[in-house]
């Protein structure tokens, strides 16, 4: 089955909808969630959640990619949920660590008065990701989108885990450098 | 204040357009796969490569029986280690476990198969170096739509046994084309999957053209041997075999061809999964799992007379 067929089966109000992404997108949402949080019951829970998300949001949305669209509901909900568990400490997981990362793309100036909003953030971080060549965009997007951690990224890229760490912190700067040019401040 | 910006920009990366986060799904699920096929098969070369089994045709073969075995790797073309082009948004679901896209893919396989290859080693039994007469025939793995063998798990050794009770001229039809009634018995031995993993494997046994004839449906326990009678007329044959442990299991089957040749045989793999000494699984059989969801494993090994 498709995506327009399950996307379908969503807007009929069917409950097979949930079973056929279950069977289709379960384990890539498994992962991403589990990139994020370390307990087995939260990632359940976590991708449970996506498919509620899922069913309640179609209709109205009609997805072209229910990778892309599955895999941000997840991803995101795992983020807000690790967020929720480890307000108090931080502790050394992939998320934290790209959290690290992504502060040398800051500024120090006030964002008080120049904050933008998520997604026109995103719009500009997608047009700079296009300019990349397509390794670096998808080594980029599997580090701060899937957060895969970089010994994960060089096996599946097949390069040494020092040259994603190196295409990573050049990307960084390319990023900071571009948001900067183009008068965002973060 | 770096850790609240650090932290809006993730959020931000999470808005990213769609094609930019299928482009990566993609990577990352073409790339699960083929590190498993490293895993298997201990290749790191980037060359499209063949396999080539030698068939021999011998003196030996006057008694009923010649054998034949190969011992090969599999690795993957270049283009797919640095990174192909998106593909058409319809194979999406071959990414993420439609059977229906794997079913595509073995036929896309199949057809593909038919397709002159360039040959690599391969070797034969020498007990038949006396042959009289030798002729040697081409198996080789098959590629899909993007040029990547998803054959992750196929056996890299692989020994058969095509036995007949005619003569030479009908040895040859039972693996070249000619009609002539044969048996083919394939013996595949281990090595279908790292230790620690089980699965089931499938195979799929294509018959060239002709008369479409019976065929028989057989599902039995590992190790059991099957025969399928089989008859010609662009048919594809299955059988589902169970293998508790297909590292451990030696499966032998037999296909008896109707009124036509051999043209394809598809080896299937399928519901892997990795458990630990104690045989329990472990939760890190997600990386297999999602290899699974890539559609299964399979590979078409496609006899074909060398020219």
């Amino acid at each position: 089955m498709n995506d327009e067929q399950i996307v379908n089966l969503y807007w009929a109000r069917d409950e097979a909808a949930i079973r056929q992404t279950q069977d289709q997108y379960g384990r890539y949402l498994a992962v991403i969630a589990a990139n994020v949080l370390s307990n087995r019951q939260d990632e359940e829970e976590c991708v449970n959640d996506t498919y509620l998300r899922a069913w309640n949001s179609m209709p109205s949305d009609r997805p072209q990619s229910l990778a892309a669209y599955l895999g941000r509901i997840t991803r995101n909900l795992a983020i807000d949920m690790y967020r929720k568990l480890h307000t108090a400490k931080r502790e050394g997981s992939t998320y934290e660590a790209s959290l690290d990362e992504l502060a040398e793309c800051v500024g120090t100036q006030d964002p008080a008065e120049t904050r933008l909003g998520a997604a026109a953030l995103g719009e500009a971080i997608s047009v700079y990701l296009r300019s990349l060549d397509q390794q670096k965009r998808q080594i980029f997007i599997s580090r701060y989108f899937f957060l895969d951690c970089c010994a994960d990224i060089a096996d599946k890229a097949g390069i040494p885990e020092g040259s994603v760490r190196s295409i990573l912190s050049r990307t960084r700067k390319g990023l900071k450098d571009y948001l900067e040019k183009e008068g965002f401040v973060i | 204040m770096k850790q609240e910006g650090a932290g809006r920009l993730l959020d931000a990366v999470g808005e990213i357009d769609d094609d930019l986060i299928e482009e990566t799904a993609r990577f990352r699920q073409r790339s699960s796969a083929q590190q498993m096929t490293l895993r298997n098969h201990g290749k790191t070369t980037n060359r499209r490569k063949t396999v080539t089994m030698l068939v021999t045709l011998s003196a030996a073969a006057l008694t009923g029986m010649i054998v034949f075995r190969f011992t090969g790797g599999f690795s993957r073309p270049s283009e797919v280690a640095s990174g192909t082009a998106p593909a058409a948004a319809e194979e999406a679901p071959a990414l993420y476990g439609a059977d229906a896209a794997g079913d595509a893919a073995m036929k896309k396989s199949a057809d593909k198969a038919q397709e002159p290859a360039a040959a690599s080693a391969g070797a034969y039994d020498g007990a038949l170096e006396s042959a009289a007469a030798l002729q040697s025939y081409e198996i080789r793995s098959a590629e899909d739509q993007n040029g990547m063998r998803p054959a992750y798990l196929v056996a890299s050794s692989f020994e058969g046994t095509v036995s007949s009770g005619k003569d030479n001229s009908a040895q040859d039809s039972a693996v070249a084309g000619a009609a002539a009634p044969d048996t083919v018995t394939f013996h595949v031995s281990g090595l279908l999957l790292p230790n620690g993993h089980t699965g089931s494997y499938e195979v799929r046994v294509t018959a060239g053209s002709g008369e479409a004839g019976q065929t028989a449906d057989a599902t039995a326990a590992a190790q059991e041997e099957r025969t399928y009678d089989f008859s010609a007329g662009e048919k594809t044959y299955q059988a589902r075999i169970a293998a508790p442990s297909l590292t451990d299991k030696a499966e032998s089957f037999t296909v008896t061809a109707g009124s036509d040749a051999l043209k394809d045989i598809v080896i299937y793999v399928q519901d892997i999964s990795e458990t630990d000494e104690n045989g329990k699984k472990q939760d890190n059989s997600i990386t297999y799992q999602d290899i699974l969801s890539d559609g299964a494993f399979w590979d078409t090994l496609s006899i074909t007379k060398a020219e």
